[in-house]
């Protein structure tokens, strides 16, 4: 997944040649699979249907953070995954209790590796074995997020944060970068989903055909501890301060600090790749044994 | 990922443009016949193999790799890239 990211207000692009082109510097289209920009940058209908046509997806973020719109291709394609995908929701149990299971795993291995112990899962994975409903599975994961949230916090600069996670609208800095990286995640989650011809609204987890692209939210769960971990070390490290935030009806990553952390979401972005990847690849194979199955 | 300079000497008036066209589709700025492109192993193979496609022997293509640190005078601004082909500005 390549991206381009173009984070600055009040610029007008263009395109000419198969490049996008701003002020001084070219951007050819091989270089990018998503463009990210800033709400305040200007762009030609007839250029996003340029960029839409070469498969490239346009991710638009507002000034602080707190929304961002997606622009796709149009183009429908393989119906075939789609068809399987909603054949495969009779089987959405097994499918959840993967999600689940895996994200149990990877936030306690992500607990360990910063000295955490002392967590132990072995219950809930048995509790998560037996759960038949979608109900129950969600129950284990939010008793688990209560004790990891607790643990998580602990290891993080107590200047940051207030103790607990906070979403919509996030109440500090680490949950305000929590939420904006997973926002964006969640994005570039869909992004390939399309690319691969998922339909994303529909998931196994999260409640399907909801406004939210349900099966985006069921693979991020598999990418939440990661998506910790750096957050962590943009805290631990001091990358940004108390100033980078504004309070303005919850806590947000101000435009300027959301600069200094691109580089860090882009390393993030680049080291889980083959992860995602071979989950894609992982989720396909598993749609399909359940469609073999019925 | 990384910084390389294209640059381009073209006996032919017909085929110029074509090379041009090529370079620049792998560049992410520069000046004129000389481009700054970040280049990995398969970039640098698709280059190669279509500028190949139209280069006679009189032609010269120079792909000269660039120091992280390069001296840059006058209005020049260093290209931006990401290992991985990402643009920060």
């Amino acid at each position: 997944m390549k991206i381009a990211i173009i984070d600055k207000k009040d610029i007008t692009l263009q395109i000419q040649n198969n490049a996008i082109k701003f002020e001084e510097q070219t951007i050819p289209f091989r270089f990018m699979d998503i463009l990210i920009l800033n709400h305040r940058a200007t762009l030609h209908t007839k250029d996003i249907l340029k960029l839409t046509k070469e498969n490239i997806s346009i991710l638009i973020i507002s000034y602080n953070n707190d929304s961002f719109s997606l622009t796709s291709s149009a183009n429908t394609k393989n119906g075939d995954i789609k068809l399987a995908q909603y054949n495969s929701l009779d089987k959405k149990i097994e499918l959840a209790r993967y999600f689940i299971t895996q994200k149990l795993i990877s936030h306690k291995e992500q607990l360990e590796v910063n000295g955490v112990k002392n967590v132990d899962i072995t219950f809930q994975l048995e509790q998560l074995k037996n759960a038949t409903q979608i109900d129950a599975i969600m129950g284990i994961e939010g008793s688990f997020a209560r004790l990891y949230f607790q643990e998580f916090f602990n290891i993080l600069p107590r200047e940051y944060h207030k103790g607990k996670r906070s979403k919509k609208p996030p109440q500090d800095p680490v949950n305000a970068l929590m939420s904006y990286w997973y926002s964006l995640y969640y994005n570039i989650i869909t992004v390939k989903l399309l690319s691969y011809g998922f339909e994303p609204a529909m998931g196994y987890l999260h409640t399907p055909f909801r406004s939210h692209n349900a099966l985006s939210s069921d693979i991020l769960e598999l990418f939440r501890s990661a998506i910790n971990q750096a957050v962590l070390s943009v805290f631990k490290h001091n990358t940004l301060t108390l100033e980078d935030f504004t309070k303005k009806g919850g806590v947000y990553l101000k435009y300027e600090g959301r600069k200094k952390v691109w580089s860090e979401f882009v390393e993030l972005v680049d080291t889980l790749k083959p992860k995602l990847d071979n989950e894609i690849a992982n989720l396909k194979k598993m749609i399909n044994e359940t469609n073999n199955c019925n | 990922m990384q910084n390389f300079l294209i640059i381009y000497d073209i006996f032919d008036k017909k085929r110029l443009p074509k090379i041009k066209k090529i370079a620049y589709s792998y560049a992410l700025g520069g000046q004129k016949s000389a481009l700054e492109a970040p280049l990995d192993k398969s970039l640098m193979t698709s280059l190669i193999k279509e500028l190949e496609d139209i280069l006679e022997d009189e032609d010269k293509v120079n792909i000269v790799k660039v120091a992280n640190k390069t001296i840059l005078l006058g209005k020049a601004k260093q290209v931006a890239f990401e290992k991985n082909g990402v643009i920060i500005l």
